[in-house]
């Protein structure tokens, strides 16, 4: 991955690419990579849909290898929806075989001189752009098919729905799974509105005649590899748990912890959590013929992917994540597995983030535009979307924008970006992430729980309030070193509990790269990354201000703990004080 | 593993091809209802209400809740009436770390002491019959555990079994089973209709459907 391909969409009238070394950007990958891009060329003040804006694409810095875990991609641009910096990853196929066509990075840049929708084709032979008319409007599972018929079941399709193509700022980039199906997404901030942007409904890539990544160290490589894999495997969550329930393993157990968003965040239990469970789906689609267990890209050994059928035993969509199960299920009062799975389906299918789209059907019920509980409802409601209609285009902007035009206070964002299934009121510590992230309220923005090993800022006693501020600050940054490796965040358990895992992880990069990084040189890595994120917000406007929660959080207490959030500005203000 | 007296609760009767937990699994996420003795510690009832052995409970248990509440110590907690108590297999994610019992994250929750005037999960209805526990078994403890207490038979609110049963039939129809209420076969879809008392004794058998 020694080449960055660069494709500018508007030059003279056509669009053009052109392939140059990787330059000041080597050693970077993944989030490290898009970031890194993004903060050095994208004026942080330009509009997020015009032409100097830039969307970029980064397999990780193990893509394209035999490395177990290592296949996601990284999307980043400057987010329609936060105003900010922004990274979104995705598993499925592209970014492993970006990787193997040596590609450190894919950046689409400049604008079309009109509205004609281009898709790119990327192979060993190199690049064709061309028009293409018949995609127009066309949802992301209908894209791909019309592109298997005529590149075959080989390649991977990177793609926007009709949500894309109108720039809304909940859109996303599908990702194809193993068996093509767009069904993965980098959903979050609106990615899919720049792409759209640049006139670009698809990318086809093609990596016959490719081989897979050589490491420096084959052996050692080999080596590192195993005990990664035996590591996870041996973990009860990676080996057990998130195999067996998926994500969703989580909804009884926050809903019971009562931290999980229900009706627009009124409370934090729902009755109906029990129907919509893990437990429950996992038996439902082994019960339907589908798949409990399934990985999202070839080389992941957790599985904690799934295949969702319908009534009559066909495929209707992946499995839902927890994310999607909570925002379309709990916080919108529906407790139909059934209803969850169409919305799942609907969302990939017109290329919107669902927890931005569940949260999104929060605020539209809270706005009285149908019932909480109401599954048709919210199934026409996302419908809307789809077609494009005027409701659609606010609602597909998402939950601040819907918001505002119904007149709705109670709206959970932070920089414009909706909040995922845990309370910030019952988990303290992730409000602080979700208020100080650069990316918008995220749950993944501090997901790595490997700080202890990091040995970030010392120690520190994790139940003081000091603590939870040094606690989300070292996870923000152990996360962004993750998202640079492409590795899925779900490693992030095997790794803090086993010390040889995490070790085995790093020698798998050492071996790989020939390098000799340490667990303090990863973590510098993460503040680097976060740093430049920060600059990019600052300069583009932001400032402490919009590293708060909205207040409604400190006033309304949440049932049934009875608890409001309680760190402080002051502290919330020393979250990014080192940088 | 105890079993649950018969006592004057609809007995409602599963008999299912080696006694397949699958169209079972998650009922415990629901609640059971479980006597416990008032004043026992939560590991006192894992252990000698429920049958758990001390390395199951160190080793594969991630997380209790009590009331909703994250237990660290199941020694220094003690069972109080209409208590709630989850169990969880170890679990994904900064929640899962941070609500892990004696986690290096718990920073990240709020600080939680026993609280017996939090409200348990018993169904009210419940409150003049036996002094109950409601026992929720969530993922991997649902599997280890549940098959067990479901052979020996296990009491639920009518309204929580009724709640998972209507659910299952909805999503994926009973499968192969067969079902007697107090004795008399009925069909799944009558089964709740035909129960009259507010908690019920399931049992889960093992035989041609």
């Amino acid at each position: 991955m020694d080449k960055i391909l660069r494709i500018n969409m508007g030059p003279g009238g056509e669009p053009t690419s052109r392939t140059e070394a990787v330059g000041d950007y080597a050693g970077l990958g993944g989030r490290g990579m898009t970031s890194a891009i993004v903060a050095k060329e994208v004026p942080p003040t330009c509009h997020p849909l015009g032409e100097d804006n830039k969307l970029v694409i980064a397999p990780g810095l193990l893509g394209g290898t035999t490395g177990a875990m290592s296949g996601r991609g990284s999307v980043g641009c400057k987010s329609p929806l936060t105003g900010g910096i922004k990274e979104a990853n995705s598993g499925g196929q592209p970014a492993q075989m970006l990787g193997r066509l040596g590609y450190a990075a894919l950046v689409l840049e400049g604008k079309p001189k009109d509205d004609t929708l281009y898709m790119i084709r990327i192979s060993s032979d190199g690049v064709e752009i061309k028009a293409a008319p018949a995609l127009k409007m066309k949802g992301n599972y209908d894209t791909v098919e019309n592109l298997k018929n005529e590149y075959g079941d080989k390649v991977s399709c990177i793609s926007i729905g009709q949500a894309g193509e109108m720039k809304l700022a909940s859109a996303t980039v599908a990702f194809t799974d193993m068996e093509q199906r767009p069904a993965r997404h980098a959903a979050r901030g609106g990615v899919g509105a720049v792409m759209g942007a640049k006139g670009v409904k698809a990318i086809v890539i093609d990596d016959t005649g490719a081989s897979m990544r050589s490491p420096k160290d084959p052996e050692k490589f080999k080596a590192a590899n195993r005990a990664f894999v035996d590591g996870l495997k041996k973990h009860p969550v990676t080996g057990q748990g998130l195999p067996a329930y998926g994500t969703n393993v989580l909804t009884n157990v926050v809903n019971e912890a009562g931290a999980y968003p229900t009706y627009n965040f009124k409370t934090g239990r729902f009755d109906g959590a029990s129907a919509i469970s893990g437990e429950t789906q996992a038996e439902t689609i082994t019960a339907r013929g589908g798949k409990a267990t399934h990985g999202c890209h070839r080389g992941c050994v957790i599985r904690c992917s799934g295949i969702w059928h319908d009534k009559d035993g066909h495929y209707l969509t992946k499995q839902p994540e927890y994310e999607t199960v909570w925002s379309h299920g709990g916080n919108c009062g529906i407790s139909d597995l059934d209803t969850i799975a169409m919305l799942d389906r609907l969302d990939d299918d017109y290329g919107v983030d669902t927890i931005e789209m569940g949260a999104t059907i929060g605020v539209a019920m809270e706005a009285g535009l149908v019932e909480f509980g109401d599954a048709e409802g919210a199934i026409n409601l996302v419908k809307e979307v789809g077609k494009g209609t005027p409701l659609g285009r606010i609602l597909g902007s998402g939950a601040a924008v819907t918001g505002k035009a119904f007149g709705v206070e109670r709206v959970p964002v932070v920089k414009n970006q909706s909040m995922p299934a845990y309370d910030p009121r019952a988990v303290q510590g992730m409000g602080v992430t979700y208020a100080t992230s650069t990316m918008g309220a995220d749950h993944t923005a501090g997901y790595a729980v490997t700080a202890n090993l990091l040995g970030v800022g010392g120690n520190v006693d994790p139940l003081t309030p000091e603590g939870q501020v040094e606690l989300s600050r070292n996870l923000q940054y152990a996360t962004a070193a993750i998202d640079a490796t492409g590795m899925c965040l779900f490693v992030a358990f095997a790794v803090l509990d086993q010390p040889e895992t995490f070790q085995a992880m790093i020698d798998m990069i050492n071996s790989f790269h020939g390098l000799e990084l340490t667990g303090d040189d990863v973590t510098a890595l993460g503040k680097k990354i976060t740093k430049m994120e920060r600059d990019f917000n600052t300069a583009a406007g932001f400032n402490k201000t919009d590293d708060r929660l909205p207040d409604y959080f400190r006033k309304e207490a949440l049932a049934p703990h009875n608890v409001t959030f309680t760190v402080s500005d002051d502290d919330l203000d020393t979250v990014f004080s080192d940088l | 593993m105890g079993t649950t007296d018969i006592g004057s609760e609809d007995r409602i009767e599963m008999t299912a091809p080696g006694g397949a937990h699958g169209i079972f699994s998650g009922i415990s996420g629901f609640g059971f209802l479980i006597d416990a003795p008032p004043g026992a510690s939560i590991r006192e009832m894992l252990k000698d209400i429920i049958g758990l052995d001390d390395d199951y409970i160190r080793d594969s248990i991630g997380t209790i809740l009590y009331n909703g509440k994250p237990v660290d110590d199941m020694d220094a907690w003690k069972i109080g009436k209409n208590a709630s108590i989850a169990v969880s297999a170890a679990l994904p994610g900064v929640f899962g770390a941070a609500f892990r019992k004696q986690g290096k994250y718990a920073g990240l929750r709020p600080v939680c002491d026993q609280d017996n005037s939090s409200p348990g999960e018993a169904d009210p209805a419940c409150e003049n019959e036996k002094p109950s526990v409601v026992l929720k078994l969530f993922n991997q403890s649902d599997r280890d555990i549940a098959p067990g207490l479901l052979a020996n038979g296990v009491r639920m609110t009518a309204k929580s079994f009724c709640a998972f049963w209507e659910n299952r039939l909805r999503l994926t129809g009973p499968a192969n089973i067969r079902i007697g209420l107090n004795g008399r076969p009925v069909a799944p879809e009558a089964l709740c209709r035909g129960i009259e008392t507010s908690s019920v004794l399931v049992r889960l058998r093992s035989g041609d459907a």
